[in-house]
């Protein structure tokens, strides 16, 4: 992988990563702290990239464990993100009662640990099946399942019995 | 998908999504052009120490080899540097002249490979 220059490298992979950690810590200097170090992990492992899977997903999981790690060593949780998101979706076009209910949801991914607020993310946001989503996180197809499903009834369970306020 | 799967897939898409600075973005391939160099360089002075390990046990194989054509006494030769012959050198055996053949075939293999491959190398930066 020798070929791949610094400059496709961030041109390619640098704005999937920074919206990925921004989703999970609050602070725009955090989620660059961790795009960074992120970024610098690829650049001295990327001739070790064996090619096992796509180099997207071999930069997911670096971000991934590397988010963990960050959010871990400083004590920041997810809670710390909904300030932002509650204002973005306040502001938009939605009628009142889907406001409620991402206001719900707001709460609900609140509460969730750093971990699976990526894995939920990964999932929804950025689409991932089941088995790249356990080449992500290094754990197996049924594990990620069951984890998933755990969450989304989380969360479905909040958006039928509505926000706590 | 049912209704709060709906609810919860619209709710990930509606999210604004965040874009890096470009200050970021250019710290980041002064960065990555830092590191890749970085590790080029540590790679080629690795290569460079193994080349010169085996050259060094290479050519000592082959000066053995060469004494062994000649017919060199080496018993003799320590005797005259005034050094107690070790006991290998009075007990060559034909099993152990192979084993130096080996090593001098092993070492120019390594030797041809490793260059090999930096010449690839090379021609793939250019």
């Amino acid at each position: 992988m020798n070929e791949l220059s610094a400059q496709q490298i961030v041109d390619n992979h640098s704005a999937q990563v920074f919206a990925l950690v921004s989703r999970i810590v609050s602070r725009r200097e955090d989620a660059e702290e961790i795009t960074q170090d992120v970024l610098l992990k690829v650049f001295r492992s990327i001739d070790k990239f064996r090619g096992d899977s796509s180099i997207s997903t071999w930069i997911y999981r670096i971000a991934y464990n590397s988010a963990i790690s960050h959010c871990r060593k400083k004590g920041i949780k997810t809670t710390e993100l909904n300030e932002q998101t509650t204002l973005d979706s306040a502001d938009g076009e939605h009628n009142s009662e889907r406001e409620a209910q991402y206001i719900a949801l707001e709460q609900a991914i609140a509460t969730l640990g750093v971990e699976d607020a990526l894995l939920i993310n990964l999932f929804y946001y950025k689409k991932m099946s089941v088995e790249e989503l356990a080449k992500v996180t290094s754990q197996s197809q049924s594990n990620i399942k069951v984890r998933l499903h755990r969450i989304r009834t989380k969360l479905h369970n909040i958006l039928s019995n509505g926000p706590k306020r | 998908m049912d209704q709060n799967d709906k609810i919860i897939a619209d709710y990930f898409d509606q999210l604004p999504e965040a874009k890096p600075s470009r200050e970021l973005q250019e710290r980041l391939v002064r960065l990555g052009e830092q590191t890749i160099a970085e590790r080029a360089e540590l790679r080629q002075s690795r290569s460079g120490i193994w080349i010169g390990i085996a050259s060094t046990v290479g050519l000592c194989c082959i000066a053995m080899l060469i004494f062994r054509y000649f017919g060199v006494d080496l018993s003799a030769m320590w005797s005259a540097m005034k050094i107690e012959s070790p006991t290998t050198v009075s007990m060559m055996t034909s099993e152990l002249w192979a084993w130096f053949a080996l090593g001098a075939l092993a070492t120019a293999m390594l030797i041809g490979y490793t260059l090999l491959t930096r010449r690839l190398h090379s021609d793939s930066r250019q």
